[in-house]
C-alpha cells in the first residue's frame, strides 16, 4: 500500500518547468480541470473510507483482536447505514471439511429462484443489478456454455428443446482469478472456498476477465441496497455489504456453509437439483452423487478442476 | 492553482453522476422456501368451511370403484399417473383416511412417501439418500436437522408429472447485471 502512495505521488507532480507552466494561464486552468476530473473518484472515497479502514492489514494477517474490531467497526457501519445491526462475524473453515456442490441438469427447469435467493441472502447490490448465478438457457444437444442464453424471458419453462444450465463460481481446485490478483485479496479457503477481502481488492478486475465462467461481478457504482432487504446474518468474507470498486462473487453461501446450514440456492430450488455437502465425508449425499452418476464439468480442458459438477439423471 | 483544484473538487465539478437509478425494495420473496405445494397430510378435507374427516361422508356409502370420472364430489381429481390408474391403489376404500400398503396393512398420510416407494423404489432410495428431492436446514447433523421435502410436496399423487413454472424476472440488462460478458 504505501509503496502504491508513494509513486503516484511521484507521478503526479512534475516539478520541473513550474514558473513557465505557470504564466500560460489557460493551461493551467485546463491542466486543473483534467486533474480535479481524474482525481474525483478520489472524492468518493472520502466519504466511505476512514483512516482505519484504510489502514487495515490483510485478511489473514488480522490478529484475533485486530478482527474483533474490524468486525465492530464495520457492524456499526452497517447499523447506521442500514438501520439495522447485523450479526457479522468472522466465521472459519471447518477441520476436516471440503465442500461440493453437483447440479442435476435432468431435473432443473430454468425458473431462476436460485438466482433471487442468492441475490437476497447475500445482499448484493440491487440496482445496478448483481447477480452471482446466470441460468443459461441451452438448446439440447450441446454443453458449450457459449451457446446459452441468460436473458430468455418466456411464459413458462421448461420449454421444449432446452435444458437448463445455472453457472455460478465453480469453486476452482485451481482458481485461474486467484492467480492473476496482483494483491492477493482473492484466495482459495482450505475448505475450498474461494474467497475475497472486499478491503484488500483494489478493483483491477483482472481475476473478473481471467475467470472462465464468468463468474465475477464488480461493483462499478455503489450498491443499493434497501434497508428492508439487508439480511443481517454476514460474514466478513461473505455477504457484509460491498463497497463500490470491488470485485465479488459466490462463496457457497459460507455465512450459512461453515455453521452447517445448506446455501440459499439448494434451499429454494423447486425441483431439488441441487446437492451440497462435504467431499471428504463418505457418506455425504455429495459423496454419494460423485460415486453413482456421472458427473462432469465445465470446460474440463482449462484445467481449472471445478468442485461444482453437473450430471443428468432423472 | 491548488486553490483552483480545491474548488473544483470541494464543488464537485467533474464528479461522477450518478449512474442508476436508486434500488426499490422488491422484498425478500425469494427467501421463503416453500415447495410447489402444499399437500393434504391429514385425511381431512375442506368443504363449505366445514372441515370433513373422509370417513364422515364415506361412512354413508360404499364405493365400487367403477367410476372414471367423478359427478358428485372430487370433481377436480383427475388421474394421470401412468398405468397407476386406479383409486384403490393408494386408497383403501373401506377406509379412506388411510392409504394403502401390502396385504391389509395401513400406510398415514403423512407418511405417503412410503406408499409412492412401494412402486419406485429407485427413487425412493434417492431420496432417503437425499439426492432426489430437496433437504432443508443442516447438512451437518451436529448442528441440527436436515428436513427433507415429500413426494407430495413436488408431485400431485393423481398427476404427478413435475409441472411448468412462470420463471422469475431475467437479469435487467439497464441496471447492468448480466449482458455485457461473454455469453
Ligand atoms: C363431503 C363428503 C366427502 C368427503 C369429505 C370426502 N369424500 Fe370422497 N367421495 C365422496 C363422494 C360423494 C364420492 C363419489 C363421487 C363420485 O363418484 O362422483 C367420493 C368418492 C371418493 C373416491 C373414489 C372411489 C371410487 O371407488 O370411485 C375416493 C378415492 C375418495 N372419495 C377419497 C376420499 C378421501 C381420501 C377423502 C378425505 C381426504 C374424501 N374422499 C373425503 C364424498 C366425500
Ligand atoms: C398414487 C396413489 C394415489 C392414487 C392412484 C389416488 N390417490 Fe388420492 N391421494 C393420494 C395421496 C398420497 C393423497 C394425500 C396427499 C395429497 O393430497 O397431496 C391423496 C389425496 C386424495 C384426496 C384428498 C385431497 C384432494 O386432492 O382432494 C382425495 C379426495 C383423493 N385423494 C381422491 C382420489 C381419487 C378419487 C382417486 C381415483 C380417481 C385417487 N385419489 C387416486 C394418493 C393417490
Ligand atoms: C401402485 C404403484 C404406484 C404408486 C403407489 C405410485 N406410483 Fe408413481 N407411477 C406409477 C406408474 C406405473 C407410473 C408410470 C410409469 C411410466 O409410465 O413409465 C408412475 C409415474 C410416476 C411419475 C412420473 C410421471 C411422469 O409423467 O413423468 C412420478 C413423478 C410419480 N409416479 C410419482 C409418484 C408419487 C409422488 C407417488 C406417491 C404419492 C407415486 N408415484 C405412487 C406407479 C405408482
Ligand atoms: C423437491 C421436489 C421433489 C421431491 C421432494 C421429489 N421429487 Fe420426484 N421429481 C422432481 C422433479 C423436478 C422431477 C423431474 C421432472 C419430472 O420428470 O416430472 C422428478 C421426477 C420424478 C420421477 C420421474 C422420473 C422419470 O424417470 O421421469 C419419479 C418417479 C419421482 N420423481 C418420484 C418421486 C418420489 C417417489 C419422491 C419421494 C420419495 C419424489 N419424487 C420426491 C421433484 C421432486
Amino acid at each position: 500500500m504505501a509503496d502504491l502512495i508513494t509513486t503516484r505521488q511521484t507521478a503526479d507532480g512534475p516539478d520541473m518547468n513550474r514558473r513557465d507552466f505557470l504564466k500560460k494561464t489557460p493551461v493551467a486552468v485546463a491542466w486543473v480541470a483534467a486533474l480535479a476530473g481524474a482525481l474525483s473518484p478520489l472524492r468518493n472515497l472520502g466519504d466511505t473510507i476512514s483512516a482505519e479502514e484504510f489502514l487495515q492489514s490483510h485478511y489473514k494477517e488480522l490478529s484475533p483482536d485486530d478482527m474483533k474490531r474490524v468486525l465492530a467497526r464495520i457492524t456499526d457501519e452497517v447499523e447506521r447505514e442500514y438501520r439495522v445491526r447485523p450479526h457479522l462475524r468472522d466465521v472459519t473453515p471447518m477441520d476436516g471439511v471440503q465442500f461440493a456442490m453437483a447440479l442435476n441438469l435432468t431435473r432443473c427447469i430454468g425458473c431462476r429462484k436460485c438466482v433471487h435467493a442468492c441475490v437476497e441472502e447475500n445482499n448484493q447490490s440491487r440496482s445496478p443489478e448483481i447477480q452471482y448465478i446466470r441460468v443459461l438457457e441451452m438448446p439440447q444437444g450441446t454443453m458449450d456454455m457459449e451457446r446459452g442464453n441468460h436473458d430468455y424471458d418466456v411464459e413458462q419453462v421448461p420449454r421444449d428443446g432446452h435444458f437448463y444450465m445455472p453457472v455460478q463460481c465453480q469453486q476452482c481446485e485451481n482458481p485461474p482469478c486467484v492467480k492473476v490478483c496482483p494483491v492477493e485479496a482473492t484466495w482459495q479457503e482450505p475448505d475450498g472456498i474461494v474467497a475475497v477481502d472486499y478491503n484488500w481488492c483494489i478493483g483491477c478486475r483482472y481475476c473478473e476477465a481471467a475467470c472462465p465462467y464468468w463468474a465475477r461481478r464488480f461493483n462499478f457504482s455503489k450498491p443499493e441496497l434497501p434497508a428492508e432487504d439487508v439480511n443481517p446474518d454476514m460474514a466478513y468474507l461473505s455477504n457484509r455489504p460491498r463497497p463500490k470498486g470491488v470485485v465479488e462473487k459466490c462463496t457457497f453461501c459460507l455465512q450459512r456453509t461453515r455453521e452447517g446450514r445448506y446455501p440459499a440456492c439448494l434451499e429454494v430450488c423447486p425441483t431439488g437439483s441441487r446437492v451440497f455437502g462435504n467431499v471428504l465425508d463418505p457418506d455425504s449425499s455429495i459423496s454419494y452423487i460423485l460415486k453413482n452418476k456421472r458427473v462432469f464439468v465445465l470446460k474440463e480442458e482449462l484445467g481449472t478442476r471445478p468442485r461444482f459438477y453437473y450430471f443428468f439423471d432423472s | 492553482m491548488l486553490a483552483l483544484l480545491a474548488l473544483c473538487f470541494v464543488l464537485d465539478l467533474w464528479g461522477e453522476v450518478e449512474p442508476v437509478q436508486p434500488g426499490q425494495s422488491k422484498g425478500r420473496q425469494y427467501s421463503a422456501n416453500e415447495t410447489v405445494r402444499d399437500p393434504l397430510l391429514a385425511p381431512r378435507l375442506e368443504k363449505i368451511g366445514f372441515e370433513y374427516g373422509c370417513v364422515e361422508c364415506h361412512r354413508n356409502f360404499s364405493l365400487d370403484n367403477k367410476r372414471r370420472q367423478r359427478l358428485a364430489e372430487h370433481t377436480s381429481i383427475e388421474l394421470d399417473h401412468g398405468a397407476n390408474s386406479r383409486c384403490d391403489n393408494c386408497h383403501l376404500l373401506d377406509k379412506l383416511d388411510v392409504l394403502v400398503d401390502y396385504e391389509g396393512s395401513h400406510i398415514a398420510f403423512e407418511e405417503s412417501e412410503k406408499l409412492c416407494g412401494k412402486c419406485h423404489g429407485p427413487k425412493y432410495r434417492d431420496w432417503k439418500e437425499g439426492v432426489h428431492g430437496r433437504p432443508n436446514g443442516y447438512w451437518l447433523a451436529s448442528r441440527g436437522e436436515s428436513v427433507k421435502a415429500t413426494c407430495v410436496q413436488c408431485h400431485s399423487p393423481h398427476s404427478p408429472a413435475f409441472k411448468p413454472m412462470t420463471p422469475a424476472p431475467a437479469p435487467d440488462e439497464r441496471r447492468g447485471s448480466g449482458g455485457n460478458g461473454h455469453g
